[in-house]
């Protein structure tokens, strides 16, 4: 259904007028017939009425008055009949008298007949109604009832409407009636109708006529006008309004007509100009369509980089792959939106006032901000915001370019953090650590070096490093032989020189630097100032031999019950013997020459026992020298032994030596090896002494060939004792560890042992499992593979003896 | 009748000494220098007194002192103990294991003669 406001103009003034027109006359047609029909239906009433009324008044005259009861006479009846039966109502109308017993009195054809029972053809009693409604009104007025009926003698069949008006003459009790057809009486009524409805559709049609074709003639030439303008806005310029009118749409026509000549002349000129606009659009099309997809495809294939152009209001235009990569926003969610839900700050901050001043000037902002992305994950990005123009030079929005580049900074952190790491690690070593370039110049010293040359960082980088030496160039040149051949060595003794001329001793260790392409960059050296240690060195020399000397004097108490039996044997001997020559001597007994040659050699040999023990004693408590010689590890393991075996005798200790006589020689010192071996023996027999049976110590000396070297000498002892806890294994060599009860031993000895062996080049190992013993073996290097038989030993196999 | 006396000592030279002192006082002397060859001679043999060295290889000298006196014919045998060790200890030791003196070594040749002879009375 169209709306009223899309109706054509014609249908509007249609709709106007038409009602205007049309709605009074039929109001008129309506009024006239409604003031027509009630006149001639009170017309055709009043006829009835004038007939009734006539009788009425008739008999009324006639009435005579016999023996107080009213009556007409027979004579004056017929004459009234006569009347009555002459009157025609209508076409079939009459009028007629009926008493109130229902016989008619006078009636055209039915007189003296009952009929106060007849029906309509509805069925209703009619008459019966008639007459018992004549009564109860009284004389004087008239009254009307209607009822259908069928005029059988006429041949009718359907019934037709009667209107039957009557009086009642109340000194006969007659009732006077009129009765006539209702479309008898009104057939006037419907045909003036009839005419009027007729007349007034005539009317209807004619002005409706006039109302189309007058809101035709107004609205066709705008029709025309419409319809032509619309053929223009096609394009059909040419065309032009054939209206001869003057009035207001004639002016409206000629104006058309000139702007469409107008129009049709500038079209011309602009179609010239388009063809030709268009011609250099598609050449330059072609010419930057190239270009065009070239900065696409950077735009897009930037994955690194976001590139994002927005709007004056920072509205983002457009979003490309890097920054739909580190932004984690969809090309279509983000595009719209403002720049800012990018950033951390809010709307009013993410760019600063002078920021924003600086872009409006034409510079470009670099900033590295803290961005977030669509998940809210924040990063840090290094970007680039500049204003773009147009060609006018005109704002038109902003481009950013931007990376995330918080791993680059993790990096850089960590680099930072790890340099500080190593720079403070090498700082806090005390060594002085240099690092020279190839060409011998110092590129870096740490603080260690600061302080061994007392001098400053700023003014040793960059002095070549020859001038830290000594020997100068020489010790350069000599070192970086050496870093050529081996390229890296250890240990190097040498002397550094400061500035005042003070000489440092120095152990160095160096090696080539090389780059990540193993290329050499430089040098690196470590230099171990050994001022404090050589002097250290010196006092701990000293300290050690006196400790060793106040070990062995330990033992030497220790030793001395034995050494003491070892003395008291041949002291009592010769006692006795000299008791028993100066007994002979003074009884002057058979004392013969032989016995006395004998009993003073007896006397000799016990002096010889004593001495060499006396002698070994001495030696054994003379001031510890590192004398090294030439060996045989037997004379140190003789010794100790003859100072010790009366003492394990004392302690019930079997002692089973098994020395090979042919032993490479060792480099050593004989007192301190003896005091080894003593430490160890005595320690053995402290082991032995926590049981009570089976205490064995086994005592084997060995060579064992090593490939390369002269080989080694292995001195073995091997106890039944309890054994070594594995615990406590790895501390027995340490200084002041010591399982015996407090006061009986210093801890000192196993320690000093291992020194000891350590100086001759030698190891001491120990093998025990608890329950099974203990060996220890001392290790010694031998001077040379080739077997020494030394045949002044012979008496290796004899046994220990008090 | 004389009087028999076994030393027992580890060291020749005790022995030599021993046997050249005792000898021209009259008494008949066996040495022995270990437990073993004590013990054999002891069977071979009946002494009246025995002089025991304490520290020797193999048996010592109270082991040996103790096995001499499960011997029945020497539960009343002197025995005399000549040792280096004198500490009080061992002379407990010596005592307990059966013998009658403990001298230290070395002793005065005349005061060992004078106790050898008290022991045989």
């Amino acid at each position: 259904m169209k709306k009223i406001s899309d109706w054509t103009i014609q249908n509007k003034l249609i709709l106007v007028i038409a009602p205007l027109v049309i709605i009074p006359l039929i109001l008129l047609a309506y009024f006239a017939t409604s003031q027509l029909n009630s006149a001639l239906k009170t017309g055709a009433e009043k006829d009835l009425d004038h007939v009734v009324n006539t009788i009425h008044a008739l008999c009324e005259i006639s009435l005579s008055l016999e023996n107080g009861k009213s009556f007409i006479p027979s004579a004056q009846i017929s004459k009234i009949r006569e009347v009555v039966k002459g009157i025609i109502i209508g076409e079939t109308g009459y009028p007629f008298v009926i008493d109130r017993k229902g016989n008619l009195i006078i009636h055209p054809t039915k007189e003296k007949e009952n009929i106060f029972y007849s029906q309509d053809s509805k069925g209703n009693y009619f008459i019966k109604e008639m007459v018992e409604k004549a009564i109860s009104s009284g004389a004087k007025n008239t009254k009307e009832i209607r009822y259908p009926w069928v005029n059988v003698e006429l041949g009718e069949k359907s019934p037709r409407m009667k209107i039957t008006r009557f009086r009642y003459l109340s000194q006969l009790g007659w009732v006077i009636a009129a009765g006539s057809y209702e479309d008898e009486i009104f057939g006037a009524v419907g045909r003036t109708q009839k005419v009027v409805f007729i007349l007034t559709i005539f009317s209807l049609t004619i002005v409706l006529s006039l109302v189309v074709f007058f809101a035709r003639f107004l609205t066709e030439p705008i029709l025309e006008l419409t319809h032509l303008s619309s053929r223009m806005a096609e394009g059909e310029f040419s065309l032009r309004v054939g209206i001869p009118q003057h009035d207001e749409i004639g002016q409206l026509a000629l104006s058309f007509n000139r702007m469409a000549a107008q129009i049709q002349e500038h079209t011309k000129n602009l179609e010239c100009l388009v063809n030709q606009r268009t011609q250099e659009l598609l050449e330059s099309k072609e010419k930057y369509k190239g270009i065009s997809t070239l900065l696409t495809n950077i735009l897009e294939s930037s994955t690194e980089y976001a590139i994002i152009a927005t709007d004056l209001q920072w509205k983002v235009l457009e979003f490309n792959t890097g920054a739909r990569k580190i932004f984690g926003w969809e090309k279509e969610d983000i595009l719209g939106e403002y720049l800012y839900k990018t950033y951390v700050e809010k709307k009013e901050s993410f760019i600063e006032w002078e920021e924003f001043k600086k872009l409006q000037a034409g510079n470009a902002l670099e900033k590295e901000v803290i961005r977030k992305k669509k998940n809210g994950e924040v990063f840090l990005s290094r970007a680039v915001i500049t204003a773009m123009r147009d060609m006018e030079g005109d704002l038109i929005g902003y481009l950013e370019i931007s990376r995330d580049i918080t791993e680059r900074k993790r990096l850089e952190w960590e680099l930072i953090e790890t340099k500080d790491y190593l720079e403070n690690i090498l700082d806090s070593s005390a060594d002085g650590i240099i690092t020279t370039n190839q060409k011998g110049m110092i590129t870096y010293v740490n603080r260690g070096l600061e302080e061994i040359l007392q001098d400053k960082k700023e003014r040793l980088i960059g002095s070549h490093v020859s001038l830290c030496y000594l020997d100068g160039i020489a010790e350069a040149r000599k070192i970086m032989n050496i870093l050529r051949r081996d390229q890296k060595f250890t240990n190097y003794e040498m002397t550094m020189i400061d500035r005042s001329g003070r000489e440092i001793p120095i152990n160095t260790s160096a090696a080539l630097l090389k780059n990540f392409k193993g290329e050499i960059i430089g040098t690196v050296g470590i230099f171990k100032d050994m001022t404090e240690k050589k002097r250290l060195e010196a006092t701990l020399r000293k300290a050690e031999a006196s400790l060793i000397q106040s070990a062995k004097m330990r033992e030497l108490g220790d030793l001395v019950a034995g050494v003491a039996h070892e003395i008291n044997n041949p002291l009592m001997a010769s006692q006795t013997i000299i008791f028993r020559l100066k007994e002979d001597y003074q009884q002057q007994k058979n004392c013969s020459h032989k016995k006395i040659i004998e009993f003073v050699d007896l006397i000799g040999r016990c002096n010889d026992r004593i001495a060499t023990i006396v002698n070994h004693l001495r030696e054994f408590s003379r001031e510890t020298e590192m004398k090294f010689e030439a060996l045989d590890i037997r004379i140190p393991l003789n010794n100790s032994l003859l100072i010790t075996g009366q003492m394990l005798l004392d302690h019930h200790v079997e002692v089973t030596r098994d020395f090979s006589g042919d032993l490479p020689k060792v480099m050593g010192s004989a007192p301190q090896l003896e005091q080894v071996f003593l430490n160890i023996i005595s320690n053995a027999r402290d082991a032995l002494d926590m049981q009570h049976s089976d205490k064995e110590l086994i005592i084997r000396s060995f060579y064992r060939a090593k490939n390369g070297t002269p080989g080694e000498i292995i001195i073995s002892f091997t106890d039944t004792g309890p054994g070594i806890p594995p615990e406590i294994k790895y501390k027995i060599f340490d200084p002041f560890f010591s399982t015996k009860a407090v006061g009986s031993g210093t801890g000192l000895g196993l320690s000093l042992c291992y020194g000891i062996v350590e100086k001759h080049a030698g190891r001491i190992e120990v093998d025990s499992e608890i329950g099974k013993g203990a060996t220890f073996r001392v290790i010694l290097p031998a001077i040379s593979s080739n077997l020494n038989l030394n045949k002044e030993d012979k008496n290796d196999k004899e046994d220990i003896s008090s | 009748m004389t009087k028999k006396i076994l030393v027992v000592d580890d060291d020749e030279l005790v022995l030599i000494a021993l046997e050249a002192l005792l000898s021209p006082s009259g008494y008949e002397v066996t040495t022995a220098n270990n437990g073993d060859d004590a013990l054999e001679k002891l069977n071979k043999k009946k002494f009246d007194l025995m002089i025991l060295d304490i520290l020797m290889p193999g048996m010592n000298g109270f082991e040996l002192c103790e096995k001499i006196r499960t011997l029945d014919e020497y539960k009343a045998v002197p025995i005399i103990m000549l040792t280096a060790k004198s500490g009080s200890e061992d002379k407990k030791k010596g005592m307990e294991m059966g013998a009658n003196l403990f001298l230290p070594k070395p002793i005065a040749p005349q005061h060992l003669i004078d106790l050898i002879k008290k022991s045989l009375e």
